[in-house]
Order: structure tokens, then sequence, then C-alpha cells
């Protein structure tokens, strides 16, 4: 019993994980419909653009693209 | 006639007109060519993390080298600017807090970050390959 319980959490922390990754991607594609189509407020390359105006806003961007880039394809197991 | 000068293309920053987009073109293709023998590398090899910041670098080197000062300001009010940063900002806060969240938690099965949920597809060249050309897009709009 006490089994079963616990493989049910595990099961809904890992299904709570995604929902919550899901919710984060679908508020964000609403928004970016948002912008695109009312123009009430900035799509998400808008604020990109205007954020990396700052020169060191810019390089730091600059430098934490280029961890990504190393973390997705030389880091990740496969 | 309520067009801007130089009739600059809004969904590529920093492109202006046929022959830019050609050369675009090109030097994406030449990119990706790169990148896919990039993709192809075994993880932490030397090579990979070669062939990953010399692209990154060539990019950020050819979007300074090619950028033109055409600030073009946003079709949106200031209001809405602020707004707009405040919910975007919004939610970039809350994925980075839910990523941490995830990444303290264990086991890592249980409570999968991005890169783990990402793992999987990697297993893919084709995936990774994709991936490396929305890596190199990004990193241009950055870099313009």
């Amino acid at each position: 019993m006490a089994g079963v319980r616990l493989v049910a959490r595990e099961v809904s922390a890992r299904t709570a994980t995604f929902v919550v990754w899901g919710v984060l991607a679908g508020a964000a594609v609403a928004l970016q419909a948002v912008a695109t189509t009312t123009h009430r407020i900035p799509t998400i390359g808008q604020v990109i653009r205007s954020v990396v105006r700052n020169p060191i806003v810019r390089a730091v961007s600059l430098v934490a693209w280029l961890w990504v880039g190393w973390h997705l394809f030389v880091r990740s197991s496969r | 006639m309520g067009r801007r000068e130089g009739h600059r293309d809004k969904r590529l920053p920093g492109v202006t007109g046929a022959t830019d987009r050609v050369r675009l073109g090109i030097g994406f293709a030449v990119f990706m060519a790169f990148g896919w023998w990039v993709t192809a590398q075994e993880p932490f090899s030397t090579a990979g993390t070669v062939g990953v910041l010399a692209a990154g670098i060539a990019l950020i080197v050819a979007a300074r080298m090619t950028r033109r000062d055409e600030a073009e300001p946003p079709d949106v009010p200031p209001t809405g600017m602020r707004r707009g940063a405040v919910l975007w900002g919004g939610l970039a806060a809350l994925a980075v807090v839910w990523e941490l969240v995830t990444l303290f938690g264990q086991p890592r099965s249980e409570h999968p970050t991005i890169s783990s949920i990402l793992d999987p597809l990697q297993a893919s060249h084709g995936f990774r390959w994709l991936l490396f050309g929305g890596w190199l897009a990004f990193g241009w709009s950055l870099a313009r």
C-alpha cells in the first residue's frame, strides 16, 4: 500500500513538472500571439532587441548564448 | 508613402533587401553545413567544444560586421512596451525559478529540467542539427 502511494506520488511529481513547463510554454505562445495580433505589447523579439541595445547586456547575453551552445551540443548526454 | 527608407524587412533584424537576404541565406547554409559536423562530435570532445565556440564567435563577428545602425522604433506605445517588459520578464523569471526548482529536485527523472527533457530528443543527429540552427538564429538576433 505504501509502495502504491509512493509510485503515485512520484508519477504526480513528474507530471506536475511537465504541466508547469507546458503552462509556461503556453503562456509564452499566448503572449507572442497577443503581441503579434494586437501590437499593444511587444513581441519577444522586440523585447530582446530593446534589451540588447545596452552593450554590457549584449555582451553578457552573448556569453550566456555561447555557454548554452556548449551545454546543448557538447555537454548533453546522448 | 508611409514606408520607411530602405524597405526594411521586419522579420529579419538587419536585413534590408534581396541581396542581403541572398547573402544571409548563403551564410546560414555555410554555418549549417559546419553545424552538421559539429553536432556529430562526441559529447565532451575537444573538437565539439572548439567547433561550437568557433561557430559562435564567427557568427558574432559576422553579425557585428554586417550590422547597420537602423533603429527601428517598435510599433507599440511606450506604456505597452513597459507592460510587455513586465509580462515577458515575469515569464522569464518564472521559467528560471522553475528550472532551478527542478535542477535541485531529485531524482532527475521525476524533476526533469529543460536539458533532461531535450536529452532523449538529442539522440537524433537531425534534431541536434535543427536545434543548432535555432541556436544560430537566436545568437544572430542577439549580436545584431
